[in-house]
């Protein structure tokens, strides 16, 4: 009964492919090499006695089309019936039937099944774009019971193979789960690419979702999700980026409104489409769809997005907390459409040639398979980068979702990516530039500090390294000033919020400089702060005692960057030396430091007038262990307060003292003052002597020990006068 | 009819060569400026909301209220079709989106999901309420979710879809009708069989049809037998009424027609959705059906579940058993007169002949008289026009359609106002016909009293239209019986730009049309609102599709949206008093919108609310610390009581400071021994014989009594 009814439907479904409904393919595996990817799918939970249905789309992803012949087998496991065909058996695009290959012949391959094995041969061969879909069915027998097993494979054009082994567990459908989670990276070759910084041709995520058997009006079979995914994150590995602004943008209006082409198509400009997306709906092969470079909507960095079918999808892209790799979103994803399968390729050089069959109307209507092409008129340029580092591990990718049945419960999924290699061939060429606010020697001063890293747009060359580690040491006597101490308050680590995207809470007193960053990824700078931290330690040695942060904010693009930094001083010769370590995998242009200037900065100059040189030593990912050196000079060409330059600084402090009473024998307080100017050297001992009969009577008065007063814990007792202290330079030491 | 109609007044989904194959699919297989006149330049208790928005210009203390979330998952707000109806008081709006965002549930074709926002205090609150189907619910086939129908205050909507995942019973795996409380997503099922079936696929499938105005009561018709009372193939009109399923089209003998039931307007295009959905009382205790009882369709009304009346049975002397050509036409919203025509005369007034009969049927006879039935006219047309455009709540006034023939001379629009009938205007075609759109019945409303007649031609109409391109909105008031176009320039400038009630401010392929009809006229005829690309005021100067309101008292329009800047605006929806005007545009009108997507805004009397001050990048520099600490005092000249050794510096200057004090004679020891340092070996050892011989201690007597008398001089010189 069940197989009538299905039969009976399956021309519903014919026809809706012979309309274009179920017309082009997903594809869950790439093989190398391979000019197209297979995505074989059956339901993952049936109950015994029901047939399900075994789809295999076959994509041609690449710019040629395939040889003859298709061949596909199928091997049914135990407690499955072999596998045969449906009634619409062979399902070709109209594109293919029209131009390449006579339907009839594609239509009546060559099958024959041996024991539990179903294989045909078909003459059919695939143009760029196109896709075929092969539909078998087979019966879970009235006694299975457990997971049964079915392996599916095909062979395009005698190339090797592309086997799939899918599982079907016997009873009543399971939990919300990834079924399998899959990537590729291929290069333009459609070999896999293992080459830090490389470009690939295309970028692809395949995932699938636990599925199950069901039929919708008591008639058409449906292979629909066990639960409608709601969100859906992938979580790329850090490094491998997308450049939004290298493309065009479509505005959500042009993705929504019918293009030239036909209302399957949007209406965006050619040169945004940047990918392809197809989907499996209840079992079911989509056509596929252009994916686009979308205008972001505001706290998204940016927006990929495309439409199946009339249903509108969009993928954020967050630069998400921790290791600032990119995440993309699909929030509140439609329910209209029973997607178990969905499969998203990016490609690296929109502009590409190779992608002139599938882009735009030669994709909607075929005509790209028919030999034509849709150029999209825009330069060749890199929109997406490989991490510039080899780890030696494969790449990480995984993906989180929930259902709209379990919000609140996420399930995981993962893939490894190749192993990245190559890395001596990352180019890395920094250069950096560092001056002080104020050429006056001795003197309070803001700094700045200029870092730039040249990138490169080109498709087919490797992207210049991000930079993993800075350590910048600046010119000795170039000291903290403790005149900046004046108002000045300490950012959290709980008010900084390090490993979140939230904007950080920190003190506005604790604002010491200004960033600024270039980066091809964004059409305008994002903006920053420098901020300094709470101190950890006391030992100036440490790197803990003066603790600061940059935080790079554009809340336009929800992009919140904190990167903690570490300052520290000589104790012999009071020599500073910042250390950024782990710098995000994002590749900028220049990044700008500006320390703030004024009477309350947070550095001194130098005493004396000679060249002062700043060292830098800069580690790229690509060579964490291997920095590159630079050293910047600079000149400072007056003293302090407008003094000229000095070879020796002079030093001329200041001494008074007195008592408030001149009775002879009587008591009185001592008061004494030691001061110096900005142009006098730093006082190193004191030593005072103090009139003949002038004494101290300490009788009675308890002594506060070395540990004691170390500690600041002397008693009150022991008090017998204060001390007021000034120090920093400028005109208001604190 | 075929089931591609069929489903058309529930949702309209148009994909271009996908329809069409749908159609085929589903025979085949399955079914086989210048501030205007009330424009308020102070005083407002809103002032400064408005001066914030730069809305000044907005008449009687308006102000913008953005109801749609910033955040809309990167997506338009629908503005293309009707699909955004208000409350009738304002306070709530529903509306779509081509995306899921603001606690969504599911979405329906395309993707469209629903949404009802609800003002409170501090701004606008959305909710999705776009339930989920099934797992296996493939919305592109027949059966997609959405919500057909809103009660007046939006609290509840009907929803139909295939078979809801959080809804109970219903008909398996087939279509079903749910009432939804908007609030809280909770579902009742309103096509509840209790029959066991079977039911044949696709029975369900565009079957809401009437409701009463809190939705308690929901007519549908379906051929499925879900009432043990119901048998054979027809359709037949269901009505739920408080929860409980009966059928709707009982005669008045208490039978169940063989011939079936249906609403009275028939199952076309949205406009008869739109009549149907009028068809029900506002209180649910009168429902309207059609029923080929005997013979020829008849109109009947159903009267709290429990009555039946004959609507257009004949009253003449000599009655025609099965009158011809009956047609519905309106209904009050008390449920108590039913507007309709039949090609044969009912009543002896009528004296029959070619067209239509016009009348009203009021239920129970009046006391004066035996008849149920009031003959207005013959209207010389077709019986299968709809020929009545409005009606006043108490069909004491109904603006029809008659043409040239019998007792009017001349076709036009015309009002029956209480017995006495007056030309409103000269169209040479049923309003029903000149519709741009598919809702033909969205094109003329009346105030409630019926006074006030709105409606939007293609014909030139009057003086002003004559230069104006096709399409103005008209206004008739039946108190001066004057007609003027409103969506026109002054006279003298041609009207370049056409009116328009219903928003086109998105271009998606799919139109997404609901039964729902966006009041552009309040409830008491003073204020009209249409959207135009002519500048009909000076303001206006973009060039853009703007929206505007007439006021009758006035006669003056005057600009809802900015007219400056380069996104227009569309009209979507008013509330009954025309207090909230709902309209749709990319602008940024408030400053917590800070996307180019088309938002659904509220331009309220009195509205407004406060903004989020914008953020800035805080401090830069030295400022952030505060105002600099005064310098450390080392006044210790404050110290003393008596005599002393310190003079008094300048304030926050270090005092007591005396001159410069010579180095000691071991720190010039020091100092001349360290420039020894860097001298050969045999040099040094002179050069540090030399230095202590002039530092060191053998010297120290002569300097100590240099010291000595240096400090009796500060002593002195203090102690004066």
């Amino acid at each position: 009964m069940l197989r009538s009814v299905s039969r009976r439907l399956t021309c519903v479904v014919a026809l809706l492919a012979a309309l274009g409904v179920f017309a082009a393919a997903p594809a869950a595996g790439v093989a190398a090499s391979s000019p197209v990817t297979v995505t074989a799918s059956v339901p993952d939970y049936a109950e015994p006695g029901e047939f399900v249905q075994i789809t295999m789309a076959i994509v041609n992803m690449s710019d040629e089309k395939t040889k003859a012949p298709i061949v596909v087998s199928d091997t049914t496991g135990s407690g499955l019936t072999a596998a045969t065909p449906s009634e619409n058996f062979v399902f070709a695009d109209s594109s293919i039937a029209y131009h390449e290959t006579s339907e009839e012949e594609a239509q009546t391959p060559a099958c024959e099944t041996t024991g539990k094995t179903f294989e045909c041969t078909i003459a059919q061969v695939l143009p760029p774009g196109t896709q075929l879909t092969i539909r078998l069915e087979t019966m879970l027998e009235g006694g299975a019971s457990g997971v049964l097993s079915n392996q599916s494979s095909v062979s395009v054009g005698g190339l090797p193979a592309q086997t799939s082994q899918e599982r079907i567990t016997v009873g009543e459908r399971g939990p919300f789960a990834f079924d399998s989670m899959g990537v590729s990276l291929l290069d333009r070759e459609r070999e896999p690419l293992e080459q830090a910084g490389a470009v690939p041709s295309d970028f692809t995520t395949d995932l699938t979702f636990a599925s199950g058997t069901g039929e919708m009006f008591h008639l058409i079979p449906i292979a629909g999700p066990v639960e409608h995914f709601k969100d859906v994150t992938v979580h790329l590995p850090p490094g491998l980026i997308g450049n939004p602004t290298a493309v065009p943008t479509c505005t959500a209006a042009e993705l929504a409104e019918e293009g030239p082409g036909g209302q399957q198509l949007p209406n965006c400009p050619p040169g945004s489409q940047v990918g392809l997306v197809h989907l499996l709906l209840g079992g079911e092969a989509t056509p596929l769809s252009g994916l686009f470079n979308m205008v972001p909507p505001p706290g998204a960095a940016s927006q990929l997005g495309f439409k199946v079918l009339g249903t509108i999808v969009v993928l954020d892209a967050y630069v998400r907390a921790g290791d600032h790799g990119i995440d993309i979103v699909s929030r509140n994803t439609s329910t209209t459409l029973p997607i178990t399968n969905v499969e998203v390729t990016t490609w690296g050089d929109p502009a590409s040639p190779s992608h002139d069959r599938m882009r735009g109307a030669c994709l909607g209507f075929g005509e790209g398979a028919n030999g034509q092409t849709c150029p999209d008129g825009e330069p060749e340029t890199a929109f997406l980068r490989l991490p510039t580092s080899c780890s030696g591990e494969q790449l990480p990718f995984s993906a989180e979702s929930n259902s709209y049945e379990q919000p609140t419960t996420f399930v995981s999924g993962s893939a490894a990516g190749p192993t990245l290699s190559g890395c001596e061939q990352v180019p890395f060429e920094p250069t950096i530039f560092t001056q002080p606010t104020t050429t006056a020697a001795n003197s309070p001063t803001g700094v700045a500090v200029q870092l730039s890293l040249p990138q490169s747009s080109n498709p087919l060359g490797i992207g210049e390294s991000d930079l993993k580690k800075a350590v910048v040491t600046l010119p000795e006597g170039m000291a903290l000033n403790p005149s900046a101490a004046d108002g000045l308050q300490t950012c959290s680590d709980a008010e900084l919020k390090l490993d979140s995207n939230e904007p950080a809470t920190c003190p506005e007193a604790s604002k010491i400089g200004t960033v600024l960053l270039n980066t091809p990824l964004l059409a305008n700078p994002i903006e920053g702060f420098v901020w300094l931290r709470t101190q950890n330690s006391s030992d100036p040695m440490s790197g803990e005692m003066f603790r600061i942060a940059i935080e790079l904010r554009d809340d336009r693009h929800g992009i919140d960057i904190k990167l903690p930094g570490q300052v520290a001083a000589n104790p012999v010769t009071g020599r500073l030396t910042s250390t950024f370590d782990d710098a995000p995998q994002l590749p900028f242009s220049e990044m700008t430091l500006h320390f703030k200037s004024g009477a309350r900065a947070p550095l001194t100059t130098p005493f004396a007038c000679q060249p002062q040189t700043t060292e830098a030593d800069l580690y790229p990912w690509a060579r964490p262990n291997t920095p590159v050196h630079k050293s910047m000079t600079f000149q400072l060409t007056s003293g302090p307060e407008g003094t000229p330059c000095t070879s020796t600084p002079g030093f001329n402090p200041t001494f008074s003292a007195g008592v408030s009473s001149v009775q002879a024998g009587g008591y009185t307080p001592f008061l004494v003052t030691f001061s110096r100017k900005d142009a006098d050297q730093s006082m190193q001992r004191v030593s005072m002597q103090m009139p003949k009969g002038l004494l101290g009577s300490l009788v009675g008065l308890p002594l506060c020990g070395e540990a004691q007063a170390n500690a600041g814990t002397c008693s009150q007792e022991s008090e017998i006068g204060s001390v007021t202290a000034g120090a920093g330079d400028g005109p208001t030491p604190f | 009819m075929g089931l591609t109609t069929a489903c058309q007044p529930v949702l309209r989904v148009l994909v271009g060569r996908v329809q069409a194959c749908f159609a085929v699919v589903l025979v085949m297989a399955l079914v086989c400026g210048v501030p205007a006149a009330g424009a308020s330049s102070g005083g407002c208790s809103n002032e400064l909301r408005r001066e914030e928005q730069n809305s000044l210009y907005l008449p009687e203390c308006r102000a913008y209220e953005m109801v749609s979330p910033l955040e809309k998952n990167g997506t338009d707000v629908t503005g293309n079709g009707d699909v955004t109806e208000a409350a009738d008081n304002g306070e709530a709006v529903a509306y779509g989106a081509l995306a899921g965002f603001s606690e969504t549930s599911g979405s329906g074709a395309l993707g469209f999901t629903q949404y009802i926002a609800r003002r409170e205090e501090d701004g606008w609150r959305t909710r999705g309420i776009t339930p989920r189907a099934t797992l296996e619910a493939f919305q592109f086939l027949p059966g997609a979710v959405a919500a057909t129908v809103f009660s007046t205050d939006l609290e509840y909507a009907a929803i139909e879809g295939y078979q809801l995942e959080d809804g109970s019973g219903g008909v398996p795996k087939e279509i079903n009708l749910y009432r939804e409380n908007t609030a809280t997503s909770g579902l009742e099922t309103i096509s509840e069989p209790l029959t066991a079936g079977p039911f044949s696929p696709l029975g369900m499938n565009g079957t809401q049809r009437g409701s009463s105005a809190d939705l308690s009561t929901v007519t549908f018709e379906t051929t499925l037998n879900l009432l043990p009372e119901a048998t054979g193939s027809k359709r037949k009109l269901y009505m739920w009424r408080d929860g409980q399923l009966q059928l709707a089209g009982i005669l008045p003998d208490g039978s169940v027609p063989s011939g079936g039931s249906e609403a009275p307007a028939g199952q076309g295009e949205i406009q008869d959705a739109l009549l149907n959905r009028d068809a029900v009382s506002t209180d649910g205790s009168s429902v309207a059906f059609a029923s080929p009882a005997s013979g020829s369709p008849q109109l009947y009304l159903r009267r709290n579940g429990t009555s039946t009346a004959w609507v257009s049975q004949s009253e003449a002397s000599s009655p025609i058993a099965s009158p011809k050509g009956v047609r519905y036409q309106a209904m009050t919203p008390d449920g108590h007169e039913v507007v309709f025509t039949s090609s044969d005369p009912l009543l002896d007034a009528d004296p029959g002949g070619a067209g239509v009969g016009l009348y009203i049927y009021t239920d129970g006879p009046s006391p004066e008289s035996e008849s149920n039935l009031t003959f207005v006219a013959r209207l010389n047309d077709s019986s299968s026009e709809q020929l009545v455009s409005a009606i006043s709540d108490d069909a004491k006034r109904i603006y029809f359609y008659a043409g040239a023939g019998g007792e009017f001379a001349t076709a036009g629009t015309y009002i029956w106002d209480e017995g006495a009938i007056h030309l409103v205007a000269e169209t040479g075609t049923p309003l029903s016909k000149q519709a741009p759109y598919a809702h033909a019945s969205l094109l003329a409303q009346a105030s409630a009293n019926g006074e006030v007649f709105a409606f939007r031609s293609n014909e030139s109409l009057t003086e002003e239209a004559e230069d104006a391109r096709s399409g103005q909105l008209y206004v008739y008031d039946e108190s001066t019986r004057k007609l003027r176009c409103v969506s026109c320039m002054p006279a003298g400038a041609p009207t370049s730009a056409s009116a328009e009630v219903e928003p086109e401010a998105t271009k998606e392929p799919q139109s997404i049309d609901l039964p729902i009809r966006p009041r552009f006229v309040s409830s008491n005829g003073e204020h009209m609102f249409f959207a135009t690309a002519a500048p009909l005021v000076a303001q206006d100067t973009n060039g853009l599709t703007d929206v505007y309101e007439y006021d009758l008292a006035s006669g003056e329009v005057s600009l809802l949206s900015p007219g400056t800047g380069g996104y227009g605006a569309w009209f979507g929806a008013s509330d009954e008093s025309g207090d909230n005007v709902f309209i749709l545009t990319r602008g940024q009108l408030v400053g917590s919108d800070t996307d180019s997507l088309v938002d659904l805004y509220d331009v309220r009397v009195g509205g407004g609310f406060v903004q989020p001050a914008p953020q800035t990048g805080g401090c830069v520099g030295d400022e952030c610390q505060g105002s600099p600490s005064a310098a450390p005092s080392f006044n210790v000249a404050s110290g003393f009581t008596g005599l002393g050794n310190v003079v008094a510096g300048k304030e926050g200057k270090a005092v007591g400071q005396s001159k410069p004090r010579a180095l000691t004679r071991a720190q010039r020891l020091a100092q001349a021994l360290k420039k020894c340092r860097h001298r050969s070996k045999k040099a040094r050892a002179r050069c540090a014989a030399k230095a202590r011989r002039k530092y060191g201690p053998h010297a120290a007597k002569k300097a100590r009594k240099a010291q000595k008398s240096t400090s009796n001089r500060v002593v002195r010189r203090g102690g004066k």
